[in-house]
Order: C-alpha cells, then structure tokens, then sequence
C-alpha cells in the first residue's frame, strides 16, 4: 500500500491534536457548538484529523478543495454506501438510507456523515435527549436541514444501535448528532 | 523531546481517535481496535496509555491513580512517562487535571464536564464469564441476549450458599442496552459510573477493544426488580487509620498483634484532604 505524505510540518500533530479533542467535545456532548480551529472550515478539519489512507470517503460535488487533498494524501474516494466518512451538502441529509449504517454485531461499521449547513443556530429549534445531554437539556436550531431531515433521524434513532453519526458544520464551528441523540420539535425558543 | 510526541505515531493516534468517536457512539459497546504497542508489556495498562496518548496535548495536565493510589508503581512509571514523552504537566488532584488515567477505582473526587477519565481494562467483556466463545459472545451482544447473565445471578442470590458475586468488576447494563464490564472497580463504584458529567473511556489492549461513556449516560448495575443492586458496603465499623473516614472504599493495611486490621483509604487525594482539614 502506498500511504500519502502529509505535509503540514511538525505542526500538524498539535493542530489535530487540538481538533480532536474540540470535536471530542462536540461528540460527547450532542448539540454543544465548538469551533475546531479558527479560520479554517470544520468539514476539511474533521477529515484531515480522522481521514487517512484507511478510511473510504464520499465527497459529495462542492468541495473541490477536500477533493485536491483527499487525492495528495491518497484517501480512497468510494461511493454513498460504502464510505467511512462522507462529505455532503445539507440536502442529503433528507435521507440517510443510502449510507452504511453497521450490523447488529458490528455497528461501529457506520458511516459519519459530515454535512455543511447555512449556520448552527438560528434555525427550528430542537430539545436534544441522550447520552450526553445534561439534565438542563439542551437546544439546537440548526439553520438550513432539508423539511425531511427530522423524519430521517427517528429512521436514525429506531436503528440502534446501528446508525450513521452526524457531525454538522458551518464555517470553523461544529456540533455534533451521534446517533442515540434524539431530537424532538420544541417551541421553547421564539421563532 | 522524542520525535512522536507522547510515544505514540500519529497514524496510531488517528485510528485509536476515529474509534475513541464511534465508541462514543454506541455507549457500552466494545469496538475492536488497534492496540498498538506501547513500551511496556500489554497487561501492564497499555490500553489506557494508547487511548491517553492519543488524547494528550501540550496543555493537558495528567493525573493517573492506581487502585486510587498516586503512588504506586504503575501510576508513577505512568506519569513519568507521558512528561517524558510529551513534557506535560501531571497532578495528583482530580480539579485540577483534564485527562485522568486509572486502573481499578473510579475517581472518588467530583468530575466536572470535559475531563476526560480513561480506564485500564484486563477484561473487556463480561459474558466470557459465561461462554467460552468469543463469536457466541459477540452475538449475544448482538442481540442483547443477557438472558444467561440473569439466570446466573437469579442462581447466585437464591442458592443454598448466598452470594458468591464478586466484590469488583461487576457488569452494568448501559442505557438498558449494552452489558459492559465497569473494569475491576469496586461494586460501590459502579454507581459512580451513572450519569457522569465527565468522558469516560476504556481501552482493553489484549483484548483489543476500546469502549466508552458518554457524559449523562445511564450506567445501571444488573440486579432483579424486587432485589435491587446490593454496593457491598463493609458493616463493621471500619475506619481509615489516616483520615478517619468510614464512607470512602478502604484497603487492608495490616493485621495488628491483637488480632484487630488496619485499614487506610484506597483514594489518596481525597485521604489526603481529608487528613488535612
């Protein structure tokens, strides 16, 4: 196997580093917004922190700059049912089906879909429930997420414990939907 | 500093990251991962140092307990190795630190929201104390079928000679999903696992396998309806020679002459602070 020179420098291991454990935050705690690195857009963060040489990517049209670094760093590119991490406009998050969503026995075998909204606030809000939701409860309003998207996440949320995780991102901030996260329309927040 | 910061290449840290997400994902579920090798003998805690080193950065500050202890072997070689390796700074209170590494006790200190708490574990899957077969295991996992782990420990509380369940290592049932081994911790500490404000890791590198709690997550220990989970509290009075406390998990220090046992808190920080108030 030929593997891809990464060639960010000695710096790179404190960056992913540093992204990682902001995403790390992000996944834990469902619907909490970070940034992962200032200046940078999230979606090429996330990928060039877990991505490698290992890991089959879909990347949807649109993204033609994660495309030049998926090709210099020799990530396999690969369709919607077989990747480990894809790379989409909001409008795939309508339905989820076409994504491998792992096995009873191997659930981890499931893609995590990054997807690009118009912003992570200001949206329809939802009341978040789960695992890492505080016993405060916590908001997220989204702003963009295609009408069918809700619909598409109970799909989600009744296949557990398969399931794709969803890690949405806006400019440099995260935040992030694992799969057990369950949403629920709320009219606590002012439209 | 060595060129790999905190030992471990970062291809390896990447892949133990991208299982550290998906173990996140399915709370209580061993995934397989790579286990890669560590500059001590697997056994010996190499599962948590791989998921510390590939958490770890120039910021963190590290504490690592041993059965609670800061200073026992393990937890020293252990500290000592990641400021070697990373130059990180280390600290033996729990508030102070944002990674803390342990083997055998669920820190006694309060956990707040970010730490993270990374587990040594020997033995990941608590239904190879019922089948042999690590496939049937799987599958049972699979389909949630825990039906002889019941049957058991229905057995163990009626039988003709009361309960033979062990003090330590205790199965949980995660999020009434998973059936997930808490690593030999105490049974008291198993409470301590449910609805944690901080990320709880635990890596199993003979085993292979990485699982995880997310904050918030409903760690219940198996028992019956009608025969709710018994911690096994001592009942006798015991006392830490140190601090005096009679709540905190205490070890046998020493047997005196007079027949009488010493016993002295297995948490040292939270000894410690208490001897000094």
């Amino acid at each position: 196997m030929r593997i891809g020179l990464d060639r960010r420098g000695r710096e790179r291991i404190h960056e992913d580093q540093r992204a990682f454990r902001r995403l790390l935050e992000a996944f834990a705690y469902p619907g909490r917004i970070v940034t992962l690195a200032e200046g940078r857009p999230a979606h090429a963060i996330v990928l060039e922190t877990l991505a490698d040489a290992g890991t089959p990517l879909w990347i949807e049209d649109g993204f033609e700059a994660i495309r030049d670094r998926a090709a210099a760093a020799r990530w396999p590119l690969t369709d919607q049912g077989c990747c480990a991490f894809a790379l989409c406009r909001v409008e795939a998050l309508g339905c989820l089906d076409g994504f491998a969503m792992g096995t009873l026995a191997d659930p981890h075998l499931s893609a995590t879909v990054v997807a690009e909204v118009a912003a992570l606030s200001g949206g329809a809000p939802f009341a978040l429930s789960g695992p890492g939701v505080g016993p405060e409860g916590r908001v997220f309003a989204p702003l963009g997420l295609p009408e069918a998207f809700p619909a598409a996440w109970a799909r989600n949320n009744a296949a557990y414990p398969c399931g794709v995780d969803l890690i949405l991102t806006a400019g440099p901030l995260c935040a992030c939907l694992p799969r057990k996260t369950k949403l629920e329309t709320t009219d606590v927040c002012s439209r | 500093m060595t060129e790999t910061f905190a030992y471990l290449d970062e291809d390896s840290k990447r892949a133990v990251r991208r299982t550290i997400l998906k173990a996140l994902a399915v709370p209580g579920y061993q995934v397989p991962f790579i286990a890669p090798e560590m500059p001590i003998a697997y056994g010996w805690g190499v599962g948590g140092m791989v998921v510390t080193a590939s958490l770890l950065g120039a910021d963190d500050r590290l504490k690592v307990t041993d059965h609670g202890s800061d200073e026992t072997v393990n937890a020293v070689n252990i500290r000592a190795f990641f400021t070697r390796t990373a130059g990180i700074g280390t600290t033996t209170r729990t508030r102070e630190a944002t990674i803390v590494q342990v083997r055998q006790r669920v820190p006694e200190a309060e956990l707040v929201e970010r730490q993270v708490v990374v587990y040594q574990v020997p033995r990941p899957d608590p239904l190879r104390a019922f089948v042999d077969s690590a496939v049937e295991a799987a599958r049972m996992h699979a389909h949630a079928d825990y039906g002889r782990v019941y049957t058991r420990l229905f057995e163990e509380k009626t039988g003709s000679h009361g309960a033979v369940q062990p003090g330590y290592d205790y199965p949980v049932l995660v999020q009434g999903r998973y059936l997930m081994s808490p690593s030999p911790v105490p049974k008291r500490d198993n409470v301590r696992l449910n609805d944690c404000p901080a990320i709880q890791i635990f890596g199993a590198a003979r085993e292979r396998r990485l699982y995880a709690l997310p904050p918030y997550t409903r760690v219940e220990s198996i028992a019956f309806e009608d025969v709710p989970f018994d911690p096994g509290l001592p009942e006798d009075g015991r006392r830490c020679v140190v601090c005096g406390c009679g709540e905190s998990h205490l070890d046998h220090l020493l047997l005196r002459d007079d027949g009488m046992s010493e016993w002295v808190c297995s948490d040292t920080e939270c000894c410690a602070e208490r001897a000094d108030a």
